[in-house]
C-alpha cells in the first residue's frame, strides 16, 4: 500500500516541479506552490503514520525535512541563479539540523563550514560576476524538463518501492552484518554510548583508526584538485565572439523593472 | 522560590534573554565610545550635548544620552528602498548580517558554573560538543549579509564592495581556522568551557603564553572578519562611496552597523576564551588565581566576578579594535591578499606543524619550545617573503595588459 | 530520533530533485548546485544507514563525501570560469557546438 501512495505523491511532486520550471511563457508558480506544499505535507504525514516512532525530536524533523524539500525545489526552479544559491544555503542549514537530530553534530557543523562557508560563497562570487545583465535565456528556458522529471522520479520511485523492507530490518543488527562490512575492524560505537564521549571524539577515532589511509588519500585528492583548479583557471584563453552584445568593460548593473 | 530556574534549558533561555539585552546596550554604548575615542585621538570633543532631556540643567553627562538619541533617529528616519534593487534580497541582507552576528554568542562561556539551589548550571547558553566549530561556522555565514546586500543593491560600488568582502573573508578564514586548530590541538577539546578550564591557574598556562603568534594571527583575522579598519575595504568610503551599504538607509543600515559591533563583541569574547583564559584571572596562568575565579567557586558572587573579569578582557579588545581603526590607514587590496596568502597562511601552517611535532614529542607544554619554534617560523616566513618578493608599489607602467576581466 | 526509513525517503526525494535540476537546467552554476543537493540526499542516507546499523561508518563516509564535494566544486568552478571567459555565457548548451 505504502509504495503506491508514494508513487502518486511523486507523480504529483513531479507535476509541481514541472509547473514551477522556468519557461519563456512564465511559470505557474502559485499552482506549483500549492501542489508542492500539498505533496510535502502528504509525504510527511505518511512518514509520521508509518515510520516514525513518537518522539519530541520529530517536530523538528518534520519542520526541517519539509523546508529542505521546498528549498531544494526552489533551487532547481528559480530563474535567478543568485536566489538558487540562497535557497541552497537554506537546504544546507536544514540538512545540518537533520544531522544534528541524528546526533551527528560534527558532520553537521563540517557541512555548514564547508558548504555554506566556502563552496557556496565561491559559487555566489561567480554568479554575481557573471549575471550582471538580468535574466537571460539560459535561465528562463529549461531543457527537456518533462523527461528530466520523469527519469528522476522513476529513480526515486524505485527507492520508494523498497522502503517498506527497510522498515522491517531490525534496528540493532550488529550480529548479522555481512562479512564485507565487518572485515574492517571498527570499534562499533552505538549512538547511546556515543552520547557520553561525544560524536566528535567517536568520529575522530574512526577517521584516524581504520580509515587513516583514506584520510591521507583525501588530503592528496584535495591537493591535486587545488593544483588542477589553479592550472585551469589561470590559463589565458582567446575570447570567442558569440555575437551577443557585450556590456562595455566596467559597466555593472542590470535592468530590473521597478517594483 | 526559584526552583523553576533549576533546569539548564530554562536557565539558558533566561540567560540568552539577559545576554541579548545586555549585548544591545553594550553595542549602543560601543558606538558612543567609538565616537569618543576617535574624538580623543583627533583632539576633538566628540558627542557631548545629549544628556537626559535636560533634567539636570546644564549638565549633559558627557553626552551619555547620545546612543538613545541615535537609536530613535535610526527608527524615525525614512527607510528608502531604491527603485531598481532586488527587493527581497535587499531586505533579507541586513537581517542575515544581524542574526548571524547575534547567534554566535550562545556558546561563549561567560562565567563558569553556577550552583543554583541543588543543581550545577553552566553560565553558558549552550555547551555543544562542537562549540568551537559552531563559532567558525556561524562566522563563515557572516559574509552572506554583505554579499547579498551588495548584489541586491544593483549598484556598481555595492557590487565591488561585495566582491571585495567575499575574497577577503575566504582568504582570512584559512589562517583563522588553522590558528584555532592550534588551540584545539594544545587543549584536546572543542568545548569552549573545557578550553577555559584547561587554562585555569594550577591546571595550566593561558594559551597566549604558549602560542603568542597564533594569538596575533587570530587577532588579525578577526579584524578582517569583522570588516573593521584596516581591513574595511568592503566599505572604503574614498573608493566605493559606502561599499555594500551604499544604498541602505535608516534601520537597515543600522542593522549592518549593529551586526558589525555585535560581531566585534563576540569575536573579542571568543579570543579571550581561546587565548586569555576566559573568565579566569591569574596573570597568564602563572600567578595565584584571583579570589573567586577558581573552578571550585560556584557561588553567585564568584559568577559575577568571573563575568566581570571576562567583560574587562572583552572591553580591552574592543578598545584595541577602536584604537586600531582610528590610527592605522587602510590596506590596499593587493597588500591585503599578500598579507593573507604569503604571510599569515604559511606562518599558521608552520605553527600547526610545530604544535603537532610538540605533541608527538611530549613538549606541548614547554614555553621555550613553542616560543622558539614560533619565532623561527615567523623569521623564516618573513625572510622568504622579503627575499623572494620585491613588493609592487605605485603605478606600474609595464604591467601586462589585462585580458578580459571576469565580470567585464 | 525518527526512524531511518524517513531519512532514506527524504534522501531519495532530495536526490530526485537534484537530478531534475541537473538534467533540466541550462545554467552551469545551477547544475552544480543541483549536484550538491544530490550530495545532501546521499549524506542523509549514509548517516541514516549508519544509525540503522548502530555504528559510525556512515558518518565517516559523510565526511569523505564532503571532501569529494569540495574537490568537485573547486574543479567545476575552474572550468566554469574558463567557459565564461571564452563564451561570455553560463549556458551549458553553448558547449554543444563541440560535439559537431
Amino acid at each position: 500500500m505504502i509504495p503506491y501512495i508514494l508513487y502518486v505523491l511523486f507523480a504529483l511532486g513531479g507535476a509541481a516541479i514541472y509547473l514551477a520550471m522556468p519557461k519563456p511563457s512564465g511559470s505557474q508558480r502559485r499552482a506549483a506552490l500549492v501542489l508542492g506544499v500539498g505533496v510535502i505535507a502528504g509525504l510527511l504525514a505518511l512518514m509520521s503514520m508509518h515510520f516514525v516512532a513518537p518522539n519530541s525530536n520529530n517536530f523538528f524533523f518534520y519542520m526541517f525535512a519539509g523546508l529542505a524539500i521546498l528549498a531544494a525545489g526552489r533551487v532547481v526552479t528559480h530563474p535567478v541563479p543568485t536566489y538558487s544559491a540562497v535557497y541552497f544555503a537554506l537546504v544546507i542549514l536544514c540538512v545540518a539540523v537533520l544531522l544534528v537530530i541524528q546526533r551527528a553534530e560534527f558532520l553537521a557543523v563540517a557541512l555548514i563550514i564547508i558548504y555554506a562557508g566556502a563552496i557556496l560563497v565561491t559559487y555566489a562570487f561567480v554568479i554575481m560576476l557573471a549575471q550582471q545583465s538580468g535574466a537571460v535565456s539560459t535561465d528562463t528556458r529549461a531543457r527537456e524538463p518533462l523527461m528530466a522529471i520523469l527519469v528522476s522520479f522513476v529513480i526515486a520511485g524505485a527507492i520508494a518501492g523498497k522502503i517498506e523492507q527497510i522498515d522491517a530490518v531490525p534496528v540493532k543488527m550488529t550480529a548479522q552484518v555481512p562479512q564485507a562490512v565487518t572485515d574492517v575492524p571498527i570499534e562499533t560505537t552505538l549512538p547511546a554510548t556515543e552520547m557520553e564521549s561525544g560524536h566528535t571524539k567517536a568520529i575522530g577515532e574512526i577517521m584516524f583508526g581504520p580509515y587513516l589511509v583514506v584520510v591521507e588519500l583525501s588530503g592528496i585528492l584535495l591537493l591535486i584538485a587545488m593544483v588542477g583548479a589553479i592550472a585551469i583557471s589561470r590559463k589565458q584563453v582567446p575570447i570567442e565572439d558569440t555575437g551577443e552584445p557585450k556590456l562595455p568593460v566596467g559597466q555593472i548593473g542590470r535592468e530590473v523593472p521597478p517594483f | 522560590m526559584l526552583s523553576w530556574l533549576e533546569n539548564q534549558v530554562v536557565f539558558s533561555a533566561v540567560l540568552s534573554l539577559v545576554l541579548i539585552t545586555g549585548m544591545m546596550t553594550c553595542v549602543a554604548y560601543c558606538i558612543y565610545f567609538e565616537r569618543k575615542i576617535s574624538a580623543w585621538i583627533q583632539d576633538r570633543q566628540g558627542p557631548n550635548r545629549v544628556g537626559f532631556l535636560g533634567l539636570f540643567g546644564n549638565f549633559h553627562f558627557w553626552g551619555l544620552g547620545q546612543p538613545i538619541a541615535d537609536g530613535a533617529k535610526f527608527f524615525l528616519k525614512e527607510d528608502i528602498i531604491p527603485a531598481r534593487v532586488d527587493k527581497p534580497l535587499f531586505i533579507l541582507a541586513p537581517a542575515i548580517s544581524m542574526i548571524v552576528a547575534l547567534i554566535g554568542f550562545v556558546v561563549i562561556p561567560w562565567g563558569g558554573s553556577y550552583m543554583l539551589g541543588e543543581t550545577l548550571m553552566n553560565v553558558q547558553v549552550a555547551n555543544p560538543d562542537v562549540g568551537l566549530l559552531y563559532i567558525l561556522g556561524v562566522g563563515s555565514m557572516g559574509v552572506y549579509g554583505v554579499v547579498l546586500g551588495g548584489w541586491a543593491s544593483n549598484n556598481k560600488y555595492s557590487m565591488y564592495g561585495a566582491v571585495r568582502a567575499t575574497a577577503q573573508m575566504l582568504s582570512y578564514e584559512i589562517p583563522m581556522g588553522v590558528a584555532i586548530l592550534v588551540v584545539v590541538l594544545a587543549s584536546g577539546q572543542l568545548r569552549l568551557e573545557e578550553i577555559v578550564l584547561g587554562q585555569v591557574g594550577g591546571n595550566g598556562l593561558w594559551n597566549i603564553v604558549l602560542h603568542p603568534v597564533s594569538f596575533l594571527i587570530l587577532l588579525i583575522t578577526l579584524f578582517a572578519e569583522t570588516n573593521r579598519a584596516p581591513f574595511d575595504l568592503a566599505e572604503a568610503e574614498q573608493e566605493l562611496v559606502g561599499g555594500f551599504h551604499t544604498e541602505y538607509s535608516s534601520m537597515k543600515f543600522a542593522m549592518f552597523f549593529l551586526g558589525e559591533y555585535v560581531h566585534m563583541i563576540t569575536g573579542s569574547a571568543f579570543i579571550c576564551v581561546l587565548f586569555l583564559g576566559g573568565w579566569e584571572l591569574s596573570f597568564f596562568g602563572i600567578g595565584p588565581a584571583f579570589p573567586g575565579t577558581g573552578i571550585e567557586d560556584v557561588g553567585l558572587i564568584s559568577v559575577i566576578i568571573k563575568i566581570g573579569v571576562l567583560a574587562v578582557k572583552v572591553a580591552f579588545f574592543i578598545f584595541l579594535f577602536m584604537l586600531v581603526r582610528w590610527t592605522l590607514p587602510r590596506f590596499r587590496f593587493d597588500q591585503l591578499m599578500r598579507l593573507a596568502w604569503k604571510g599569515l597562511i604559511p606562518v599558521s601552517l608552520g605553527i600547526l606543524l610545530l604544535t603537532v611535532f610538540g605533541l608527538y614529542m611530549g613538549w606541548q607544554r614547554s614555553v621555550l619550545f613553542n616560543l622558539g619554534g614560533e619565532i623561527a617560523i615567523v623569521a623564516a616566513t618573513l625572510g622568504v617573503v622579503v627575499l623572494a618578493n620585491k613588493p609592487v608599489t605605485g603605478r606600474q607602467d609595464n604591467m601586462p595588459a589585462v585580458t578580459q576581466p571576469l565580470g567585464g | 530520533m525518527p526512524d531511518p526509513g524517513s531519512y532514506i525517503l527524504l534522501g531519495a526525494v532530495l536526490f530526485a530533485i537534484g537530478m531534475v535540476g541537473f538534467l533540466a537546467r541550462r545554467n552551469l552554476i545551477v547544475m552544480f548546485l543541483s549536484t550538491e543537493i544530490m550530495f545532501q540526499g546521499v549524506v542523509l542516507n549514509v548517516v541514516a544507514f549508519s544509525r540503522l546499523h548502530g555504528r559510525l561508518t556512515g558518518d565517516a563516509y559523510g565526511l569523505f563525501l564532503l571532501v569529494i564535494a569540495a574537490v568537485e566544486a573547486g574543479l567545476a568552478l575552474g572550468l566554469v570560469v574558463l567557459l565564461y571567459r571564452r563564451k561570455h555565457t553560463l549556458d551549458a548548451e553553448s558547449w554543444s557546438a563541440m560535439s559537431g
